[in-house]
């Protein structure tokens, strides 16, 4: 149950911070949150991060070519914050 | 064959040289590629000249950047035109960009990958042919020193040679030095240097302790060869003029790169502004192939998580490299999410960060990191196909892709209308005015006409800094904020104000009208100065001598005005006056603060009172607040929760600061929040309702704490927040009634407002008549008054008048006759006058003639005006029953053409009003010439006057919402009651624009509710307006020193820190007066004897030859550059500032042994710290040397 209210938490702070761009420090705070709560409780793969950080790369080039100026100013900011998280979690396997 | 295969083997290599020549040849133009921000040393054996510590009147930071000059320089002495070196420097930057990035990769992976040439070849193409280019402006020194500075330490680290932390070093120096005083880049190198070193650390892995002894030693060569850059830089941040540099800017709220450097965009190193400014590359940059195609880099970035996986050793320098392009970045992209609102209140608390106000070139240090990244990933992606064929389709296309680059599209003109040329054709005309002004012997300053504040615009396309101060080497005044005279001054002769008597107090010898600029100022060349030159460029007149003053002199009097900086130069007007008087000058608002010597108002032997005029204290000349005049930007929707958080920071605003008036301050700033919240945010009825709530709250509560205020604390301070809250709240209150607001909300808005305005229109304008003196006096005694009578006679177009001037016990009259106008200043007779109270006087003139002429009031909109009868009626009243309401077209409108209406002078509008529903508004719309050229410009009266027109002056009043609640009996503002009405008085003054041709004055009137508005006008006047002034001069015996106890001069410049002057027969105490910018840090010496050659000539000659100048000189290194190190300077005491800007210093017999021939030095003493910082680098160089060379021979004789 914990981990469908996080999940779902995650979720919609991701369509929340599309909805309202504004909202950012709210929104990417809660995604980061329930993100690392998930990959700790839950032992989510690190490397799930990446392929975030890759899913949201590929939907900033996408918006960008079709010219949706609120969806790839946002994704670009989502993957350069899950490709922050990945490296996060490579750095602390390293040391 | 040979050659075949050589081709085949080497194509990509190949491939590199032929863009290389393409880019040379993309530059193959007589061009200079300047404008904008971009600048080089246009005559570079001149601009060397600017490497002293004291430059265009101020501290100058130039020797930092001296090899930046000495590269120009060097290839200027054989003859190299400066345009040529700029294209030599760019390509030879980009070449060691490419070759160092390159080497960069090598050494650091040489032991790592396998086919390591390969990958630091795409390392080098990813770096050199990068967006950050495009980001950065032409021949950006830092881009070029991160891959070189970063290799040679390496380089260093890894073969300890000490030679290459000598190139380190002086590759720090002229990569990073240049962008000194600011340090953001070498901050951004030193957190690059980290990483690094990380990496470093890893892939050659030494014990901690070597690697800090090697930096330790790399760091003492780096500082010690650059001592004489980072000494005197450091003297400047502690006690000089960089210290202010960054708590002084403002912080823009940290916001300046808000949108711009998005991570969308600084993720691939560049901003949204490189797309707007480059029209060029606007269409490269958002191509699909450039988005697909950068988009493709970061995929391949992110597949490194995957190809390392396994790779433990290159995993970690992986992550590395990729931490530090990612850190670099959120540097780089400010303001912006994620986490942008960290980065503000960092920049907004911490003065010292806001050296990062702006960020986008940041992104330098994170190019080069993810340029290795990228070629590390390439490489091990090559070793899974035993080949180097994936690497090399990479490079090639990146190599097509980054086209642009070498076919050199970033030189294209970037603005919209001039953008297919390159760079600029620099006339010949300015080549000869360089050297015309080279050739002026004399020590004194050139001004330029047009003043600029640091950019200026020509009608041949160029804009950017002013080109002559780039050419010539004869010191220039060319910015209004900088060197000699006044702002107000220069602005006076800029304008054509006629204060060409400014001209004595400086030793301003020449003017220079730029007739290519945009705009000319009128120059009145009938002040008998001499015209030298002439062509289509430009006009070089020479000032008459009797309007010249010698860079230093002895002056023969004193005079003492206390008066506003701007004001002093009428003192010349007057009888007696002699050029060689000095003049001590106290400003009792304090704008400019500086010492007088204590007993100069009983020894001043001319003693002047220039009272200001109380026009307002809302008027321009009194915006005083220094705290800031930024406009705030809405960036949170008041709809959203992050909004709480926003009102509590605001709540914090407020209770953090302890003074009322940064607390008004600060409610000013919000109130303007909230305008723009309205304005930006589409919000629904609750919320636009709290929004306006709170506007009007913030105004309350500013009204509050105003008038909380005592009248004995009016200080300038408060002044400059009144006329702060006074021009925010007008404005403020616009944008919320143009955000689509209901009919209640208007007039609760209107209502707040009104009270406070009225409030400040109350408390800021005079009290007394209406042309009011307040003044008190520094010295008891009896005064004549003076009336500056030029204009008055034509204003009023009569041949004589009264004047009648009214103060505490007197009454003086004079009648002005065209006789007695011819005088500027007319006297108006004698009074008495004491230190212990305040005075008052007031002025009553005639009434100068309306220009409204009540016979022609006509309406232009086309519906209907019921009830209005304009034409008919002297005593206008006006009637609106609009049947629409809104829309503007719909307005009623009524216009009077404003006969005579004459360009540049002041006309008051006045009138009476009573509206008690809807509102009114007012209008002054000039006619002018160009429609192109016309500003805010409207849409109502195309229909009856075809012509161009601008606004430049609106305003609206607004009725009660509701005729119930209105109370005129109660209402305290309330002019007159006539019918019932409450009639209120509008008066404001304008000023009428430079090139109109004729004006109106228009009324409108906008509708409440369904009901038509109600709006009465009476007693409308638009009349001249003058600004008389009175000058009060007390009648003390002239007190002239003698010819002979004033001794004779003979000066040099030996450079623009020291002069040296010979002084003959002083045998009495006198002033030196020396008419460089007043700095506490140029101090006298008494010397007996000097050995410079230059005294023994003589340039010119004056003041029957007690001063005479020498042959000047600008030397650098010189045989006596320390002949006063070891003397104490004398008269530091009676160092004071005289002519509104210069130095005099009085000297006593006793300061000089009582010689009564004798020499001085006038030096300025920081280009000493520069000289040590110098001697201490060469030293240390000295030392090193030693050091190597014993060390070579030591190890030679084991």
């Amino acid at each position: 149950m914990t981990r469908k209210i996080l999940i779902a938490v995650f979720i919609l702070s991701l369509l929340l911070s599309y909805i309202f761009p504004d909202l950012y420090i709210v929104t990417y705070i809660l995604i980061l949150v329930s993100w690392f709560i998930a990959v700790k409780s839950f032992k989510v793969a690190p490397g799930i991060s990446l392929i975030l950080s890759a899913a949201f790369l590929s939907l900033t080039l996408l918006a960008s070519l079709i010219g949706i100026e609120k969806i790839y100013l946002n994704s670009s900011a989502l993957f350069y914050l899950f490709l922050c998280v990945t490296v996060f979690f490579y750095l602390r396997r390293e040391y | 064959m040979k050659i075949i295969n050589y081709l085949k083997t080497h194509a990509i290599e190949l491939a590199f040289v032929v863009a290389l020549v393409v880019f040379a040849c993309s530059m193959m133009d007589k061009n200079y590629y300047i404008g904008g921000d971009v600048m080089f040393p246009l005559n570079p054996l001149n601009n060397v000249n600017k490497s002293f510590m004291w430059d265009a009147g101020s501290e100058s930071q130039n020797s930092s950047h001296f090899f930046w000059y000495l590269f120009y320089f060097i290839l200027g002495s054989i003859g190299v035109p400066s345009f040529i070196a700029h294209k030599i420097l760019i390509l030879t930057l980009i070449i060691l960009g490419f070759v160092f990035s390159y080497l960069l990769f090598k050494e650091l992976f040489t032991n790592a990958v396998a086919n390591v040439g390969k990958g630091a070849l795409a390392a080098a193409t990813f770096y050199v042919l990068n967006p950050i280019y495009y980001l950065v402006v032409d021949a950006y020194l830092p881009l070029y020193g991160f891959p070189i500075c970063s290799f040679l330490l390496i380089k260093y680290l890894k073969s300890k040679k000490l030679i290459y932390a000598v190139f380190f070093a002086l590759c720090v120096n002229f990569f990073f030095f240049i962008d000194l005083p600011q340090l953001k880049q070498l901050i951004i190198f030193s957190i690059s240097t980290m990483f690094l070193l990380a990496i470093y650390k890893h892939l050659y892995p030494t014990k901690i302790r070597n690697l800090i002894l090697d930096l330790s030693k790399a760091f003492i060569i780096t500082v010690g060869l650059n001592l004489w850059v980072i000494i005197p830089f450091t003297y400047s941040i502690f006690w000089g003029a960089v210290g202010g540099f960054s708590s002084n800017l403002s912080s823009y709220g940290g916001s300046a790169d808000l949108h711009t450097a998005s991570i969308f965009y600084i993720i691939r190193f560049f901003n949204s502004a490189i797309i707007n400014i480059y029209p060029g590359i606007h269409d490269y940059l958002t191509s699909w192939y450039f988005v697909i195609w950068t988009f493709f880099l970061q995929a391949l970035l992110l597949s490194g998580f995957y190809f390392f996986n396994r790779d433990n050793k290159k995993r970690k320098v992986f992550l590395l490299l990729l931490s530090a392009m990612l850190v670099l970045v959120f540097i780089a992209k400010g303001p912006n999410p994620p986490f942008g609102d960290l980065y503000r209140l960092i920049i907004v608390n911490i003065p010292q960060a806001r050296m990062f106000r702006t960020t986008a070139y940041v992104a330098i240090g994170a190019a080069m990191f993810y340029s290795l990244a990228l070629a590390l990933i390439a490489t091990k992606i090559s070793e899974y196909k035993k080949g180097n064929s994936l690497l090399n389709i990479l490079i090639v296309i990146h190599l097509v892709i980054f086209f642009p680059i070498y076919f050199g599209h970033k030189f294209f003109n970037y603005s919209s209308s001039n953008f297919e040329r390159k760079g600029y054709k620099l006339p010949n005309e300015y080549w000869s005015m360089g050297k015309s002004l080279d050739s002026i012997k004399t020590d004194s300053k050139v001004m330029f006409l047009p003043l600029s504040n640091g950019y200026i615009s020509k009608k041949w396309g160029y804009s950017g800094a002013d080109l002559l101060t780039w050419i010539s080497k004869k010191e220039l005044v060319a910015r209004q904020d900088e060197y000699g005279l006044s702002i107000e001054d220069k602005s006076g002769i800029q304008n054509g104000a006629g204060l060409y008597n400014s001209f004595i107090f400086n030793n301003t010898s020449h003017i220079l009208l730029q007739k290519d600029s945009m705009s000319v100022p009128t120059f009145d060349t009938t002040n008998s100065f001499t015209q030298l030159v002439d062509n289509r460029y430009f006009t070089l007149y020479k000032v008459p001598l009797e309007k010249y003053l010698p860079k230093l002199y002895v002056p023969n009097k004193v005079l003492y005005v206390q008066s506003s900086l701007a004001d002093i130069h009428n003192v010349v007007d007057f009888e007696n006056y002699d050029m060689r008087s000095q003049v001590y000058y106290l400003d009792p608002n304090e704008r400019i603060k500086h010492e007088i010597p204590s007993n100069v108002q009983n020894t001043a032997s001319d003693f002047f009172v220039i009272p200001q005029q109380q026009i307002s204290q809302l008027s321009a000349s009194t915006m005083f607040w220094n705290k800031g005049w930024a406009w705030p930007e809405a960036n949170t929707s008041p709809v959203s929760i992050k909004y709480l958080a926003v009102k509590l920071i605001e709540l914090k605003d407020i209770y953090i600061k302890s003074e009322v008036l940064d607390k008004v301050d600060v409610y000013v700033w919000l109130s303007a929040k909230r305008s723009a919240e309205l304005l930006k945010y589409d919000l629904d009825p609750s919320h636009k309702d709290s929004i306006i709530n709170s506007y009007v709250e913030e105004l309350g509560a500013i009204k509050k704490m105003l008038s909380s205020i005592p009248e004995t604390e009016y200080t300038p301070a408060f002044w400059g927040i009144v006329r702060k809250t006074f021009v925010y709240i007008g404005k403020s209150k616009d944008a919320v009634l143009s955000s689509s607001v209901s009919p209640q909300q208007r007039a609760k808005v209107l209502q707040s407002y009104d009270k406070l305005k009225d409030w400040i229109t109350v408390v800021g304008n005079p009290d007394c008549a209406e042309y009011c003196y307040k003044f008190t006096m520094p010295k008891s005694g009896e005064y004549d008054v003076y009336l500056d009578t030029t204009g008055i006679l034509n204003s009023v177009n009569t041949e004589s008048l009264d004047i009648v001037m009214a103060a505490h016990d007197t009454t003086l009259t004079k009648l002005i006759s065209s006789e007695n106008k011819k005088d500027d200043w007319v006297n108006l007779g004698r009074v008495k006058l004491n230190t212990d109270q305040e005075y008052k006087y007031g002025f009553s003139l005639p009434t100068f003639k309306n220009l409204v002429d009540s016979k022609k009031w006509e309406s232009v909109s086309s519906n209907n005006l019921n009830g209005l009868d304009l034409r008919s009626q002297s005593i206008v009243s006006t009637l609106f029953t609009p049947e629409k309401k809104g829309a503007s077209y719909d307005r009623p409108i009524t216009v009077n053409p404003l006969k005579e209406w004459e360009s540049s002078k002041e006309y008051k509008i006045k009138f009476n009003y009573s509206v008690t529903n809807g509102n009114l508004g007012v209008a002054v719309i000039e006619e002018v010439p160009d429609y192109a050229k016309a500003s805010n410009t409207g849409s109502f009266s195309t229909d009856l006057y075809p012509f161009s027109y601008r606004n430049i002056y609106s305003k609206e009043f607004n009725g009660k919402s509701d005729k119930e609640d209105v109370n005129i009996e109660g209402d305290a503002t309330c002019s007159y009651i006539e019918e019932g009405s409450c009639y209120r008085t509008f008066e404001q003054v304008v000023k009428a624009s430079k090139d109109t041709k004729n004006a109106f004055i228009a009324f409108y009137s906008n509708a409440y509710k369904d009901n038509a508005s109600v709006s009465k006008i009476r007693n409308i006047s638009v009349t001249q307006y003058i600004r008389p002034k009175i000058i009060l001069r007390e009648k003390v015996p002239l007190v002239v020193t003698p010819e002979e106890d004033i001794p004779s001069i003979d000066y040099i410049r030996v450079n623009q820190t020291k002069y040296v002057v010979k002084v003959v027969g002083a045998q009495k105490p006198y002033d030196l007066v020396f008419g460089e910018n007043f700095n506490s840090n140029w101090k006298i010496y008494f010397v007996p004897n000097v050995g410079y050659t230059g005294l023994n000539s003589r340039q010119a000659s004056y003041f029957g030859g007690k001063v005479n100048e020498g042959t000047h000189s600008d030397l650098f290194l010189y045989k006596n550059m320390f002949d006063t190190w070891n003397l104490s300077s004398i008269a530091d005491k009676s160092h004071f500032m005289v002519n509104g800007y210069a130095n005099v210093w009085k000297i006593d017999p006793k300061d000089t042994n009582n010689l009564n021939n004798y020499y001085l030095i006038i030096e300025y003493t920081p280009q000493r710290i520069l000289y040590f910082g110098i001697i201490l680098s060469v030293i240390f160089t000295f030392v090193l040397t030693v050091f190597v060379v014993v060390g070579r021979l030591r190890r030679g004789l084991k």
